[in-house]
């Protein structure tokens, strides 16, 4: 019988790892988000579960935290997205996790647009993107989180616009833009916090998870960037 | 699990992420080369990497991240098309060039068939289906 590790279930057959919800040693966790139910209306509008329930969850989820914004918060979101997915509730968490993890995002940056936001975007990153936790939903609220920060990054960068259409940034000054994101959404301190205090024995395989993650994240970010315009 | 009260003041949608036109794709591809391939001055990660307990620089793989630029903008490029048909398509050569490296024949197979077909949804489903399946999870 395999040691219970507080806080995680046991793994899967396949390997999986996932963070309780519903234990009385987690609980506290779910401090915010414990009680939350799925409004009606999304399941009027799509009473089979799929596409459009699963972004009215993301939507009401990444709303009722948007204003609460912390790492249990966030932690307690995508678990909660998670187990609902488990129990078939929604088809999938995946987009879910990614209306979490924008919305959380624009809450924090929304109209604050002043100098003194210049120097926090590191800070915010370290925030939020280890929180956003590997294995649940797919990296949807991560990945979401990167991209939307990188967004924000990129932004600052950006002169004025021409008749709506953005001046591309130059690649140097996007790189010295985004080093400190990167730095601090893939660094240790990071990925440190992201399992803080997990002693579950594959904890190896989830670093390697959230490194991957995180420049997956990255990429999804810098894409997000380019026109599709661009491809053509 | 539903409230018939929704507790919560719902907007229109979900700030939606767009900020196309900010890179252009080659800047993108270049910027996952040069944040994780160590010629970052002052990167704090890649410092780190450098120092006595340094770790391998594979830990971020610019491979990694060039797919993800490439899905997002086949994700793109297929809303696109699907809103309105008559959406240019794919300069196929210059995605291709994106996994400039890539050693997966499956992903130049891919690559290969997307630069010759005009069914862009079938191919960009088949590889970003790959893409995300192949070493994704």
């Amino acid at each position: 019988m395999q040691p219970e590790h507080k806080g995680w279930d046991q793994p899967t057959s396949d390997g999986d790892v996932r963070l309780k919800c519903d234990s009385s040693a987690s609980r506290a966790t779910l401090a915010g988000v414990g009680d939350f139910q799925i409004p009606r209306h999304c399941t009027t509008n799509d009473p089979y579960g799929g596409f459009e329930l699963q972004r009215c969850v993301g939507e009401a989820m990444g709303w009722r935290i948007a204003l609460n914004t912390s790492a249990s918060t966030i932690r307690a979101a995508t678990c909660v997205l998670a187990q609902l997915h488990r129990q078939r509730v929604i088809d999938d968490c995946h987009l879910a996790a990614h209306d979490v993890g924008a919305l959380i995002v624009a809450t924090h940056y929304g109209g604050r647009t002043g100098p003194e936001e210049e120097d926090d975007l590191a800070a915010t990153t370290l925030l939020l993107v280890p929180h956003c936790r590997p294995f649940d939903c797919s990296d949807g609220c991560m990945h979401a989180v990167m991209t939307s920060l990188i967004g924000v990054a990129l932004r600052r960068l950006d002169g004025p616009s021409h008749d709506g259409v953005a001046t591309p940034t130059s690649t140097a000054s996007a790189r010295d833009s985004l080093a400190p994101i990167f730095s601090s959404a893939c660094g240790r301190e990071a990925r440190t916090a992201s399992f803080s205090g997990n002693q579950h024995p594959l904890a190896p395989d989830f670093r390697s998870r959230y490194d991957y993650s995180c420049v997956h994240g990255l990429g999804h970010g810098l894409g997000h960037a380019v026109s599709a315009d661009d491809c053509v | 699990m539903t409230s018939d009260d929704t507790p919560y003041d719902l907007p229109d949608g979900v700030p939606h992420q767009m900020m196309a036109g900010l890179l252009s794709f080659e800047a993108s591809l270049a910027l996952c080369d040069e944040l994780l391939g160590g010629a970052v001055p002052g990167s704090a990660v890649l410092d780190g990497a450098s120092s006595s307990r340094a770790e391998p620089q594979s830990r971020f793989d610019p491979l990694n991240c060039r797919r993800a630029v490439i899905m997002e903008i086949v994700d793109a490029r297929v809303a696109a098309s699907a809103a309105a048909p008559t959406t240019a398509p794919f300069a196929s050569e210059r995605i291709c060039e994106g996994v400039t490296g890539e050693d997966n024949l499956q992903v130049r197979s891919l690559c290969s068939r997307l630069m010759s077909s005009d069914d862009l949804l079938m191919i960009s489903d088949d590889l970003l289906t790959h893409l995300i399946t192949s070493d994704h999870h």
